[in-house]
């Protein structure tokens, strides 16, 4: 075996490991153990050091890295019989963006491990909960080394089902349960289709010619057959739509998991799960796993684009680019009146998910797995860093923060940096893949002559990068800026605490079944916030013995901290969350290298995982078009300005890259004036006039205000356009069973009864006894009858009778 | 009838009769499990179990006794050179025998391990169960219009009799009369569309069937309400639209062991009779006959009731509480997800499509009778109707019981790493392997694993975060124990080496 398959291994075995030995003890002694975490955290941070080993010794020890894939296999699976023989093997794949994901997963989970050790401590299911999340850990890095799309697909479900689990780790909460089952339900809508999806690439592929007996599951078959394509050969020619159908329905997968407009309902409720988790699966591994695959598949979804060089043109790609952008802006504005922390971030992961699927869409699968690289640190940083000041201050919502930044330096300071770099300020690593996935929309944009369709997506994301800055700064201003809520309530001053911080958003919210509240323009005081909001800490959490008194809804939130000696004011958590706090805040900075063209370490991740790398070998392998791949692979795979064109360039390449250059100018000059503007604007808001009310003044802001706090009213729709139309369908069964149903069986009682009678009148004098001892009997059968079934078999037969003659009617009808 | 033939006659019934030993077993046994139950005294339920055990084991050696099929038809008569017969040997018949027979194996401990059936006389239990199995191995070798009606009704009785085996039990009663009156209804139909048929084609083999329509003209509509007609009988064994509407409440009112044992081996006996009636009746599924002048829409009908069984098998489950009426919906939409696996059966398909079909019963016996299994063990702990209040905290008090739910639900689900992930792939990949893919009937089935999911959650849930009044571990029996463990070995045996197992449900293909 060679060394990196057998490490892949490794890592993904760790955690699995620990996994095993925790559920072994409890089943064994019907208890978890105690040392539950410490076991996780050992093998987490040994897969991490396996897995930085495989990074710096395999992908950042080459100019590209690794230049051909590692692969390995066990035969699975064989059928289809002789004829048609087919396979299914276990295989996995280690090459760049392998090691680049295995390094982000164990990263954020090791220290979200050591980060939980202290978060979650005195809670009642802790140790369960560090087998939840090596189970976790394990699935996710097995989705990140497979080979075959099956073997995927199974890793996704198992991310799924544990996602699940953690959602609804507080078991207690009903809201938890509900958010646990909607993330669960909504997430099975694109399973269904992203299995249909695997089941047309089985069904066509297997059923060609040179793949008998073949893993046609794996990523390499799946890429030589759209190298085939190339040379107007292979499975596809003649199977177009089917390419198209599979294509769409590999991202509605991804629609899903990456919570993409319009299934992205469940992830902010998924908030209700332990502020860890969120971290770990709900920003920065689990949902990006839709993206992943989208990257993974890039070539099917490009389809015969591939080969020609325009794959600008191929409609799976314009759907993912047109609803990336679209999520990115929809997500980005309900995150600008959000007043809980955490649905605060969660909206803007959302949005940046979108960014991901856009530049997947536009073509730069680079700029993609780029964003996803730097996202899941700053993200990660954010969440924890979130999780932090909740510890502290024992809500979500924001009007309870503010002024922290003085209380909790460590924390603020992290916060800071991670704010700069999701809205992509320059020398941070987000202004770097932010840059690339812009400037890849505006490309994209230029080649299709500015048509408005194919400039939407950089149009949205231009917009969301200033709706980013503007309320990511929101949230930094209003937690950490300020007056705090908690400075109030050292002096017990409830009552006159009439305008809450957040006054200039607030708003009502009137959407049905939907746990975010943005709370009432009123002025409640903050200490009910605290028990409105969803948030997740208990007394029975805090390290420094806090009292009950915490869930007391009318103790001030804080209270419970004055028990020990620190007077009601929020202090800085130990160093079990500030380390990772400040790990991550160091990566959101320097995560993508350094950021000076020329220095070494400059755009290191361009050189290694742009699409060229992630499939040229792969592709190219036996595919007839060889060198018409080559020859659009290499000039495309690094973007950078000034670089000379390859000479052998096609013409469509050589005019993308002209357009790249163009474009990254004017990226850049816009990067920077809307970081600027975000921040200047947010401060003017939410520092020096904090507390003044702008929106309820003016008609049109205020009924956008309505519309944005019921989250575009998406979920109301779910909710009223689809429970209701059950229900009406119901009704209108009901009604079909009152009228039409019962109607038909009175006519032909009565008619059955007239004859009877007719029959009676004829037969008077002959069989008279007869029919009506027979009459009786079958009366009295009757009423036998249903006084044991309770009137029910009757309905029974009838709903028989009714579905019979439809079956038979529908065949005749369509049948002939 | 002159002494020679009469002698060749005799000859042929002798040679015939190896073929036809389970049948007998089963008969003996049966007349034994009487005369116990009248001449022992005290006759405990362990007896006639052990007896019943015996034969079973018995009769499923004897289906396999010899390894090759005779591909022949039994008891008949010689006709254009070939022979007919009432019944027919072949690989096709002695996988559902084979099956009837572990379902039956399966059925008896589960009979031990409930409370209700405890301290009573269980000889006569034990005969009506082996009754409805003989009816079954006849239902799934019967080459004739009159043998099918025998089997369909054999296995019939037997079921309303067990159903409302509790006397004084008033549901179970009550669900003993519905589904004898419904069981009725769809006899009618079917031997109405039966005598229909005779009238139509004039013989009542099923060879007989396509040969006669073939040279005679006849109206496509006399053809197809005489098709759907006998349909309705089938689909009544099979559970599936539009003959589904017994299935809850007898679920419901029937002791368990035996509900488990209807949800398992009628459908199979169900499917096995129809799927060999379809190609008999329309080889290969030629829907053509003759000179084209009559026609039946097969497929048509079979996918309508197909995405209906499903559909509305998973609609009703949806809000059950009550574990045994969900588990009878979700029984209907198991039986429209089977259907799926005869849709693939069309013209021109290869012998080996049937495999996702038996695949796929392979794993639901092994899931579905596990789930049951589950759902007794505990109901008989409890004394009271399992509802999925009564699972909560399951998984923690049974750490065992727990975990094989939750797998039996995954299956059940189709939730990898269990034999129902792969059983559901196999049959959606055979649908979209065909000459012309249905790829929305995919997606129908996908949406309803998903609609389904929801259900089955409801219960691991229950089972695993759901408080539970009294959190002291559970003890279950033995016996229930080691069942539950032995089923659930399979179900996920059945996924990791679905290679084997694949191979093996080839070997069956229609003889």
């Amino acid at each position: 075996m060679e060394r990196p398959i057998f490490l892949a291994l490794l890592i993904v075995a760790l955690p699995l490991g620990a996994f095993a030995i925790e559920i072994l003890h409890a089943l064994i002694f019907r208890r978890m153990a105690k040392w539950n975490d410490k076991l996780s955290m050992a093998a987490m941070f040994t897969a991490l050091g396996c897995a930085l080993y495989l990074l710096f010794t395999e992908v950042l020890a080459h100019p590209h890295g690794i230049e051909k894939a590692y692969m390995g296999s066990v035969p699975w699976i064989s059928f289809g019989g002789d004829m048609n023989p087919v396979r299914i093997d276990l295989s996995i794949l280690v090459d760049n963006m392998t090691c680049v994901m295995l390094v982000v997963v164990t990263l954020v989970s090791s220290l979200v491990h050591l980060y939980s050790s202290s978060y979650m401590h005195g809670e009642e299911r802790y140790s369960r909960f560090f087998s939840y999340l090596s189970l976790f850990t394990f699935s996710m890095l097995g989705l990140c080394i497979a080979n075959n799309i099956l073997i995927l697909f199974i890793f996704w479900e198992l991310v799924g089902l544990c996602s699940y689990f953690l959602i609804g780790f507080y078991i207690e909460k009903k809201s938890a349960g509900d958010a646990s089952k909607k993330a669960f339900i909504t997430n099975r809508v694109g399973d269904a289709l992203f299995m249909t999806a695997i089941m047309i690439v089985f069904s066509v592929l297997s059923q060609s010619k040179g793949y008998a007996g073949k893993d046609v599951l794996s990523f390499p078959e799946i890429y030589r057959s759209i190298g085939e394509l190339g040379s107007n050969a292979g499975p596809w020619v003649g199977n177009h739509d089917l390419l198209v159908i599979a294509g769409i329905f590999f991202f509605m997968g991804c629609v899903t998991k990456s919570a993409q407009f319009p299934l992205h309902i469940w992830l902010p409720d998924a908030m209700e799960g332990p502020t860890p988790v969120s971290a770990l699966i709900h920003a920065a591994t689990m949902v990006a796993a839709g993206v992943y695959m989208i990257v993974r598949m890039f070539p099917l979804l490009v389809g015969e684009g591939y080969i020609s060089g325009d794959w600008f043109h191929s409609t799976p790609l314009e759907v993912i680019a047109i609803v990336g952008g679209f999520t990115s802006i929809f997500a980005g504005t309900i995150a600008l009146v959000q007043n809980d922390l955490k649905k605060g971030l969660a909206y803007s992961t959302c949005s940046q998910l979108g960014y991901m699927a856009m530049a997947v869409g536009v073509g730069s699968t680079t700029g993609g797995m780029f964003h996803l690289f730097t996202h899941a640190f700053f993200k990660a940083c954010l969440f924890l860093g979130a999780g932090s000041v909740i510890h502290a201050v024992h809500s979500q919502m924001m009007g309870d923060m503010g002024g922290l930044r003085k209380k909790m330096p460590i924390t603020y300071w992290t916060f800071l940096i991670s704010t700069l770099a999701i809205a992509g300020t320059p020398l941070f690593s987000g202004f770097m893949s932010k840059e690339m996935v812009l400037t890849s929309a505006l490309a994209y944009g230029h080649m299709h002559e500015g048509s408005l369709f194919h400039s939407l997506p950089f149009y949205f994301a231009a917009i969301t990068a200033v709706l980013t800055t503007f309320y990511m700064f929101r949230l930094v201003f209003l937690t950490f800026f300020g007056k705090g809520a908690w400075e109030d309530k050292k002096h017990g001053a409830h009552d006159d605490h009439a305008h809450a911080p957040v006054a200039v958003y607030a708003a009502p919210v009137s959407s049905p079944g939907h746990g975010a509240a943005a709370h009432g323009a009123h002025g409640h005081a903050p200490a009910a916030h605290s028990t409105a909001a969803a948030h997740d800490t208990h007394a029975a959490h805090d390290p420094h013995g806090g009292t009950p008194a915490a869930h007391d809804p009318h103790a001030a939130p804080v209270a419970a901290h004055g028990d020990h000696g620190h007077h009601g004011e929020p202090h800085e958590s130990p160093w079990q969350m500030a380390l990772p706090l400040v790990v991550l805040a160091v990566l959101a900075l320097f995560s993508s290298g350094i950021a000076f063209p020329g220095l070494p370490g400059s755009h290191w991740f361009e050189h290694r995982l742009n699409d060229g790398v992630l499939v040229k070998d792969l592709m190219t392998e036996s595919s007839a078009a060889t060198e018409q791949t080559r020859q659009l692979f290499e000039p495309m795979v690094v973007h950078q300005p000034g670089e000379p064109l390859a000479a052998n360039a096609s013409e469509i390449v050589a005019e993308y890259h002209e357009a790249w250059s163009h474009a990254h100018h004017t990226v850049f000059l816009f990067s920077l004036c809307a970081v600027a503007f975000g921040i200047t604007a947010a401060a003017w808001f939410f520092i020096r006039k904090r507390g003044v009310d702008y929106v309820t003044g003016v008609a049109p802001l205020r009924g956008l205000r309505t519309v944005l706090s019921n989250l575009w009213y998406v979920d109301a729709f779910f909710i009223k356009g689809f429970v209701p139309l059950e229900m009406k369908f119901n009704n209108l069964c009901a009604w079909f069973d009152r009228t039409v149903v019962d109607g038909i069986v009175n006519l032909v009682a009565w008619i059955a009864n007239k004859i009877g009678v007719l029959a009676g009148l004829v037969d008077f004098y002959g069989v008279d006894g007869a029919v009506r001892g027979t009459g009786d009997a079958v009366l009295e059968g009757g009423s036998l009858v249903r006084k044991l079934v309770s009137g029910k078999v009757q309905d029974y037969v009838k709903w028989t009778v009714v579905g019979f003659v439809v079956a038979v009617a529908a065949v005749a009808w369509f049948g002939h | 009838m002159d002494s020679q033939s009469f002698t060749q006659a005799v000859a042929m019934i002798k040679r015939d009769f190896g073929a036809f030993i389970p049948e007998t077993v089963l008969s003996i046994a049966i007349c034994l499990l009487l005369l116990h139950d009248v001449l022992v005294k005290g006759a405990t339920g362990r007896a006639a179990a052990a007896l019943a055990l015996v034969a079973t084991v018995i009769a499923g050696i004897a289906v396999v006794h010899d390894v090759a099929p005779r591909n022949e038809e039994l008891f008949g008569w010689m006709q254009d050179g070939r022979k007919l017969g009432m019944i027919r040997d072949d690989a096709f018949a002695r996988f559902f025998k084979g099956f009837t027979l572990l379902g039956t194996l399966i059925a008896i401990p589960m009979t031990l391990s409930h409370k209700a059936l405890q301290g009573r006389k269980m000889g006569e239990w034990y005969a009506l169960l082996l009754g409805a199995a003989l009816g079954m191995l006849v239902m799934a070798s019967a080459t004739h219009l009159l043998m099918f009606f025998m089997g369909v009704e054999f296995a019939s009785m037997a079921s309303y009799l067990l159903t409302s085996y509790i006397k004084r039990d008033m549901k179970g009663s009550e669900a003993g009369m519905k589904y004898a009156i419904y069981g009725s209804v769809a006899s009618a139909a079917m031997i109405f569309g039966m005598s229909l048929l005779y009238g139509l084609c004039g013989g009542l083999h099923i060879t007989d069937l396509a040969h006669a329509l073939s040279a005679t003209s006849t109206s496509s509509t006399a053809l197809l309400v005489a098709g759907a007609l006998v349909f309705a009988g089938f689909a009544y064994k099979m559970a599936a639209f539009p003959m589904h509407f017994w299935c809850p409440d007898v679920y419901e009112g029937a002791p368990t062991p035996f509900a488990a044992f209807l949800s398992v081996t009628s459908k199979a006996a169900g499917f096995a009779v129809f799927i060999r009636f379809l190609m008999a009746f329309a080889p290969g599924f030629k829907i053509e006959f003759g000179g084209g002048n009559a026609s039946l829409d097969w497929r048509g009908l079979i996918t309508i009731a197909c995405v209906a069984s499903m559909t509305l098998g998973n609609l009703g489950a949806l809000l059950q509480d009550n574990v045994k009426r969900m588990l009878a919906y979700s029984s209907i939409a198991h039986a429209g997800y089977l259907l799926m696996g005869v849709v693939v059966l069309a013209p021109g398909a290869a012998p080996e499509q049937i495999r996702p079909l038996l695949f796929y019963f392979l794993a639901y016996m092994f899931m579905n009778l596990g789930a049951f299994y589950v759902v007794t063990a505990l109901e008989s702990r409890e004394g009271v109707p399992s509802t999925i209040r009564s699972f909560a905290g399951i998984g923690r008090r049974s750490p065992v019981f727990g975990i094989c739910m939750t797998l039996f639900l995954f299956s059940l689900i189709g939730i990898p790493p269990t034999a129902g992930f792969t059983g559901k792939w196999m049959l959606l990949n055979a649908l979209i392997r065909q000459p012309q893919p249905m790829i929305w009937l995919a997606v129908v089935a996908g949406l309803n694993t998903a609609i389904s999911a929801y259900y089955y959650f409801r219960l691991v849930r229950a089972m695993w975060l759901d408080k539970s009044s009294d959190d002291s571990p559970v003890v279950f029996a033995r016996l229930a124990t080691l069942m539950v463990v032995a089923l659930a070995i399979p179900t996920i045996w059945m996924f990791i080496d679905s290679d084997r197992v694949i191979a093996f449900a080839g070997h069956f293909v229609l003889g």
